[in-house]
């Protein structure tokens, strides 16, 4: 495969008058979710997802990826200037960012946050296109036994690494696997769960699932905790920052893209987990840790390097594998099946123009992303200003209509309602989401890859001994398992509590 | 025996709830064999997990939280019987009045509750954005909507 004739390709895919159009609406919206805290991109897209399904599978996959980094991007806005982060992952640069500002550096706080994750954007990029052909060729000799070892690794890798113990993270792994079954079977033929439902004939659709889950969910959340917020009034000056504060945020940018990506490939809260560990490493690292907290610029360079890195992570998996490893992948998954495309490793070479072209896409995003985050920061501070009483009803229709057009079904309301629902009491019971989602998109490879596994086999389960494969992803997951619990008896579970959210 | 933590017994018990009625619809269905798994196979054995993992939450329950840690928060679940009736009604009304007539009440209510003051302004409001809806998706998109079991009969 020639990655420069390949790349050019892309880029050219990128560049013509209509992916432009939808680069530039995803990086918009991207970063106009970012800015405003309550509304994650796993929400905003499954809002969208029905203009995805008038464009080609290229725009809507361009669009999708768009406001997944783009949300990244803005989520550092209201971070440092309002001490309110967008988005789980820019918590962290609230430390910092904020002091910053405080101090009478928004500027450059904001600058370095925009630059570094343009950086960060362009590394990742190049280790995005560097890994993915080859893994790509890897995955077409994986078959049902490794597969379906690596769907349990991913799966209980993201149980042990999201907020909240393992145990209810695996309950929601379970529910979610269930309802993955809701239907017909697809080798038999029979009903399963259905009740006599006509509609569930076909299983529950992921959209108004989402929809319901990320949104509703999170408008209930917000009509319950609601605030509004004082914005800083002081004015933001020379956004460029100094030869001295590029001094200092050179290396926290590249460890942080480089770290940033690679834990944007495992499943789990990618983006918030690098952002943490970037600024847990820049402190480490530094000559003065003490001053962590105060306003370092590396507190904000390293994080929001990493937390951008990240998301281009995290499209490793669904394209190599055709496994979603976060529920933006698993909606982009749902986007290009609409368009009878499933992503994996034959994705990459009978329609290489759409992984190319979102490769090249996301160059431009990232240029746009700069032109749009330096010049217009007094239009995303003003976007924070707009009254709950407009925004939250917006949402709903969005979601109504949404919900709606997928099938032209009040059915699929019905369930975005219900889901809507479950999702708040989740939330007020401490219970993620994310894997509940994740288990339901990987439900039917999961039964399907066991299925064929034990037919080949005659029942038996020798060959996930004999597959190297398969044996390293059941000897890890054993591992995590092991730590987990024996972790859970040393900590009686304080740990558990403490560890990091979802971002979405 | 003594429950500790009320609000996750009460999740644990749902949870407990959901996966023996699963076990229960799964064991009905067609098994096979471990050699040739039939419909139900998958079904049964996720729903045991499930049924397992739901017991050990509901036996975590009868031990207090480490000392620092707080139980999950469901004192102020204030809007859980509101949401539950605004979703029962905005659905009827979308099915009697179709999406854009049912809409409209339903964006007023939303913005009165999320702190809008005026009536009018509420009005205002919701026929704007769903004017607005209507002109990107019913005009520009061509998506058909539902009129509504009464209006059509009206119609």
């Amino acid at each position: 495969m020639n990655l420069a004739s390949d790349l050019l390709m892309g880029l050219s895919t990128a560049l013509t008058p209509v992916n432009l159009f939808y680069c530039f609406a995803g990086v918009f919206l991207g970063t106009l979710i970012g800015v405003l805290p309550g509304i994650g991109p796993p929400g905003a897209i499954a809002m969208l997802l029905p203009v995805t399904f008038h464009a080609t599978p290229v725009s809507a996959t361009i669009l999708i990826a768009g406001i997944y980094y783009g949300a990244m991007y803005g989520g550092s806005t209201t971070s440092i200037l309002v001490n309110i982060p967008g988005e789980a992952a820019s918590v962290i640069t609230c430390i910092d960012g904020y002091q910053m500002a405080r101090k009478g550096r928004a500027g450059p706080a904001l600058g370095i946050a925009a630059f570094g994750s343009f950086i960060a954007g362009t590394i990742s990029l190049v280790l995005l296109m560097c890994l993915m052909p080859v893994l790509a060729k890897l995955a077409l000799s994986i078959g049902p036994p490794e597969y379906f070892a690596l769907i349990c690794l991913g799966m209980v890798i993201l149980a042990v690494l999201i907020r909240g113990s393992v145990l209810r993270a695996m309950l929601m792994i379970f529910l979610g696997l269930l309802l993955s079954y809701v239907g017909m079977d697809m080798v038999t033929g029979k009903m399963r769960f259905t009740h006599g439902v006509l509609q569930l004939a076909s299983g529950i659709d992921l959209v108004p699932m989402v929809m319901g889950l990320f949104g509703i969910s999170e408008l209930l959340v917000n009509f319950e905790e609601g605030e509004d917020h004082s914005l800083l009034t002081t004015k933001i000056k020379n956004l460029l920052p100094t030869l001295q504060d590029w001094k200092d945020s050179f290396w926290p940018i590249i460890r942080g893209s480089i770290l940033g990506f690679f834990i944007g490939i495992m499943p789990g809260p990618g983006s918030t987990i690098s952002a943490f560990t970037s600024y847990g490493i820049e402190k480490k690292l530094s000559r003065h840790p003490e001053k962590f907290g105060t306003g370092m610029i590396q507190g904000v360079a390293g994080p929001e390097s990493a937390n951008n890195a990240a998301a281009s992570g995290t499209f490793v998996p669904l394209f190599t594998l055709g496994l979603p490893s976060h529920p933006v992948m698993a909606l982009l998954m749902g986007a290009l099946m609409v368009h009878g495309l499933t992503p994996g490793p034959l994705l990459m070479i009978e329609h290489k123009e759409i992984f190319w072209g979102t490769v090249g896409s996301m160059y431009i995003g990232n240029v746009m992303l700069l032109v749009l985050n330096l010049p217009l920061i007094g239009l995303w501070v003003r976007v924070l200003s707009v009254p709950r009483y407009l925004l939250l009803p917006l949402i709903f229709l969005f979601c109504l209509i949404g919900a709606y057009s997928l099938n032209s079904s009040l059915f699929d309301v019905g369930v975005m309602l219900f889901f809507g629902i479950l999702g708040y009491l989740c939330h007020r019971f401490n219970f993620e989401t994310a894997p509940f989602i994740m288990a339901f998109v990987l439900g039917p490879m999961f039964e399907k890859s066991l299925r064929q596994t034990l037919i080949s086999t005659r029942g038996s389960f020798r060959i996930f001994v004999q597959s190297p494969i398969a044996l390293f992803a059941l000897i890890t997951l054993a591992v995590l398992l092991t730590w987990s619990v024996v972790r859970f008896f040393l900590y009686r579970g304080v740990a558990e509590e403490s560890k990091i959210s979802w971002d979405g | 025996v003594i429950v500790k933590r009320r609000n996750d017994f009460i999740a644990g018990a749902i949870f407990f709830g959901v996966a023996a009625y699963a076990t229960l619809l799964s064991y009905e269905m067609d098994l096979g064999s471990i050699a040739s798994p039939e419909a139900g196979f998958i079904p049964l054995v996720v729903a045991v997990l499930l049924l397992i993992a739901s017991s050990a939450f509901i036996i975590a329950t009868l031990r207090p939280l480490p000392k620092g840690l707080v139980e999950a928060e469901t004192r102020r679940l204030t809007v859980l019987v509101p949401a539950v009736i605004f979703s029962a009604a905005d659905l009827l009304l979308l099915y009697l009045l179709g999406m854009w007539l049912a809409t409209v009440p339903a964006l007023m209510v939303l913005y009165l509750k999320a702190g809008g003051k005026s009536v009018i302004r509420s009005a205002l409001f919701a026929v704007v954005a769903v004017a607005c809806a209507y002109a990107l998706f019913v005009v520009a998109f061509q998506i058909e909507f539902p009129q509504g079991i009464l209006l059509s009969r009206i119609l």
